[in-house]
């Protein structure tokens, strides 16, 4: 009933000429989600200090809620900014064009969607996006590299940014440009 | 050896916030007996933004190195949690007119999850800092 209701409301909204609802929230929801990564990241440090006692067992449940509310955030991130990764096919649909990526570049891409406004050194990136981390920092480069040009040729361009000392970063709002994994 | 690098690295830490708040207070002082002095003030913005540096360092050491067995440490913890999660369900509140209905739905959920973690974080702080003046 509830969800019909939302339907109902929602459409009412969109119907508003020169409106663009489901881009407007995009910046706000990477800003949060910063702020949430930060408080499960603080909440994770504090529960492996204190193992075992009665506060670490009530931070847990917190955490868990946190947890959720991220993983929440980061789908309805993806879902606003409008780009579809198929992780079956390894295929990039944006504004009507479809791109085919490798794995390691669909990999990449997913990765950097789900934490947006957060740089990445090379190897965290070979670590938390790819499980590998035996790749050099040149080898990072060169995927990324190659990736920002497989982007430009759907018309996302300077998605991927370089924060000099801080690693590579997706931008929380591209025109509407994000990405969505399915 | 681990417990005396931790010691060592929170006096250290704890010194420099010290000095740097025993500055800002004598410059604070002078800037009161005289407004009109500009170096003053520029000396008290200085010295503000680098004893909030010093808190923070400070706070970092004893998170990543203070025992939990210690009230300051959860004092230092529930502190920062409560910094973050205030600031999170201000941001929240205030975009929350800005959205559209379905982020607005979702955000009022969180914020008013998010005040309730905040107060049980808030009691527990409250009890650690009585458990550390007793």
């Amino acid at each position: 009933m509830e969800a019909k209701v939302l339907r109902e409301a929602r459409r009412d909204w969109s119907d508003l000429p020169g409106e663009d609802l489901t881009t407007s929230a995009l910046p706000e929801v990477a800003g949060w989600i910063s702020i949430y990564e930060e408080m499960a990241a603080v909440l994770r440090s504090v529960i492996g200090r204190a193992n075992g006692s009665v506060e670490s067992e009530e931070l847990q449940r917190n955490l868990a809620w946190i947890e959720g509310r991220l993983s929440s955030w980061r789908d309805r991130h993806a879902e606003l900014a409008g780009v579809t990764i198929d992780r079956a096919t390894h295929t990039l649909t944006y504004a009507g064009k479809s791109l085919r990526l490798t794995r390691r570049e669909a990999d990449l891409l997913d990765f950097l969607l789900r934490h947006p406004r957060r740089p990445f050194t090379s190897r965290q990136l070979a670590t938390l996006a790819w499980q590998n981390s035996r790749l050099s920092d040149a080898q990072v480069r060169t995927y990324i590299m190659r990736l920002r040009s497989r982007l430009r040729e759907v018309g996302l361009e300077e998605v991927i940014t370089v924060a000099r000392n801080l690693g590579y970063g997706i931008k929380a709002s591209t025109g509407g440009a994000g990405f969505e994994r399915e | 050896m681990r417990a005396g690098v931790a010691q060592s690295l929170l006096t250290s830490r704890l010194l420099i916030l010290q000095s740097r708040r025993l500055m800002l207070d004598r410059c604070q002082r002078r800037l009161d007996r005289d407004e009109a002095d500009e170096e003053a003030r520029r000396r008290v913005d200085v010295l503000r933004s680098q004893t909030d540096a010093a808190q923070h360092a400070y706070r970092s050491v004893i998170l990543a190195w203070g025992s939990p067995e210690n009230a300051e440490y959860w004092i230092v913890a529930y502190g920062r949690l409560i910094d973050m999660g205030t600031t999170l369900t201000q941001k929240l509140r205030d975009a929350v007119v800005e959205l559209p209905l379905a982020e607005r739905y979702q955000v009022s959920a969180d914020v008013e999850s998010l005040e309730s973690i905040v107060g049980e974080w808030t009691e527990k702080m409250r009890r650690s800092m009585a458990a550390a003046v007793a």
